[in-house]
């Protein structure tokens, strides 16, 4: 159980490694946001999932911390993206789809 | 006559504040100053700092329960501020990046964020936490409503009710210590078992209206920032 | 102090020296909200969850909010 912990904390690390790598090499707001959005999701799945093995007095802890995480990261992540383009951030030119602008011409659709 | 009216009343503040800083502190050292403000010995057996599980609860709001009331007056006036200067602001802030997800998701984590602010300052006394932790998770609820896209109703009286309610409820309880026990905020109830949730007395009351009040508070002022209406 | 408060305290200074001397006022706002969470990760190391709650919440949730919100009504403080 503690290895598997462990091992559940090593994969973490490697996502978020991932992460950073992806925020450093991609060239716009999107792809950097969507690298680093995911890395850091699963990476924060498996670690905290990892610590509450580790100790499992702790697991239901580390359960409901996951879900606040599931329920939270995403909806930022989709926040800050629409932010980006609402704000007309500057787009990397090899972009060929832009589904937002094609469904209601950049403003705003509630 | 209305300069004279100043001069006379800047000095008697001068002669008073003069007479404060001319009391000399080994005076005031010379006995200990929760025995000389509250009246609440460290010493003395039976206080709330034996059944209190969280020790800086028991100091917060035991030994220090009148400073704390300051406190809230104090963010009850920066608030109030705000909604003056807000008062003829008619434009509302909008926000474009609020979308259809982040409505449902802050929908779907609002409630839980009340449920861990109320939690917060619920258990205050057993718990890292307390009124003011608790209330500003509240209040960041309201935060996130409005952000959301205006989820939040826009009627400021239920929040001035609340915040006015809880702070006379405060200093309420605040004169029946002095009734029942000789002091400001003396701890008159019974003081129970140490951990569990009904102990230390008056604490966990206490710690419930401030949270009340903070939460209300601070949703007030973060909506008054937005501005829009001024109702 | 362990090395890993040295290096929070480290960023935290440089963080306070940014906040205040850079032009724009919106990265001044972000600056702080970086230190509010810093500081609040300095506290749960020092065993002070309770200052840790508060600054986590007010510092950076609730202060970097109102400030914004104050930034976008005077317009980033241009017109001074």
């Amino acid at each position: 159980m503690s290895y598997f912990g462990y091992g559940l904390i090593s994969v973490g690390v490697v996502f978020y490694f991932l992460g950073a790598l992806g925020i450093l090499r991609m060239p716009d707001v999107w792809n950097r946001l969507q690298a680093g959005t995911k890395a850091t999701t699963i990476g924060s799945f498996s670690t905290i999932l990892g610590v509450g093995l580790i100790r499992p007095e702790w697991f239901l802890k580390t359960l409901v911390l996951v879900i606040l995480i599931a329920l939270t990261n995403p909806v930022g992540s989709s926040a800050i993206a629409r932010a980006a383009y609402v704000a007309k951030t500057k787009v990397y030119p090899g972009t060929t789809v832009d589904q937002i602008g094609s469904l209601s011409s950049g403003d705003d659709e509630r | 006559m209305k300069k004279l009216l100043a001069l006379i009343i800047s000095l008697a503040l001068f002669i008073f504040l003069f007479q404060l800083v001319m009391e000399t502190p080994s005076k005031l050292l010379s006995e200990r100053v929760s025995s000389r403000y509250v009246q609440k010995n460290v010493l003395s057996s039976g206080e709330a700092e034996e059944t209190s599980a969280n020790l800086v609860t028991s100091v917060v709001l035991s030994y220090r329960g009148l400073d704390t009331l300051g406190e809230v007056t104090v963010l009850f006036a920066a608030a109030t501020g705000v909604a003056f200067f807000m008062k003829n602001v008619k434009e509302r802030l909008n926000f474009l990046f609020s979308s259809f997800i982040v409505q449902t998701g802050a929908r779907v984590v609002s409630p839980l964020l009340v449920t861990l602010g109320i939690y917060i300052f619920i258990h205050g006394h057993l718990t890292p936490g307390g009124g003011f932790q608790g209330g500003t998770t509240i209040a960041i609820t309201t935060l996130l409503l409005y952000v959301a896209g205006g989820l939040v109703e826009r009627k400021r009286t239920v929040f001035r009710t609340l915040e006015g309610l809880s702070g006379s409820v405060y200093v309420l309880i605040g004169l029946m210590g002095l009734a029942v026990g000789g002091a400001f905020l003396y701890n008159f109830l019974p003081l129970g078992k140490i951990g569990e949730l009904f102990s230390s007395g008056i604490v966990p009351v206490i710690y419930v209206l401030i949270g009340i009040k903070v939460g209300s508070e601070l949703s007030n002022l973060v909506l008054h920032t937005t501005g829009g209406d001024n109702s | 102090m362990t090395l890993l408060e040295y290096v929070i305290v480290g960023v935290m200074f440089l963080l306070g020296i940014m906040a205040v001397e850079v032009r724009n006022l919106f990265y001044s706002v972000i600056f702080l909200s970086a230190l509010s969470i810093l500081a609040a990760f300095v506290f749960v190391l020092m065993r002070a969850p309770d200052v840790a709650m508060a600054e986590a919440a007010i510092g950076s949730g609730l202060l970097t909010a109102i400030l914004l919100f104050t930034l976008k009504r005077v317009e980033g403080g241009k017109n001074e």
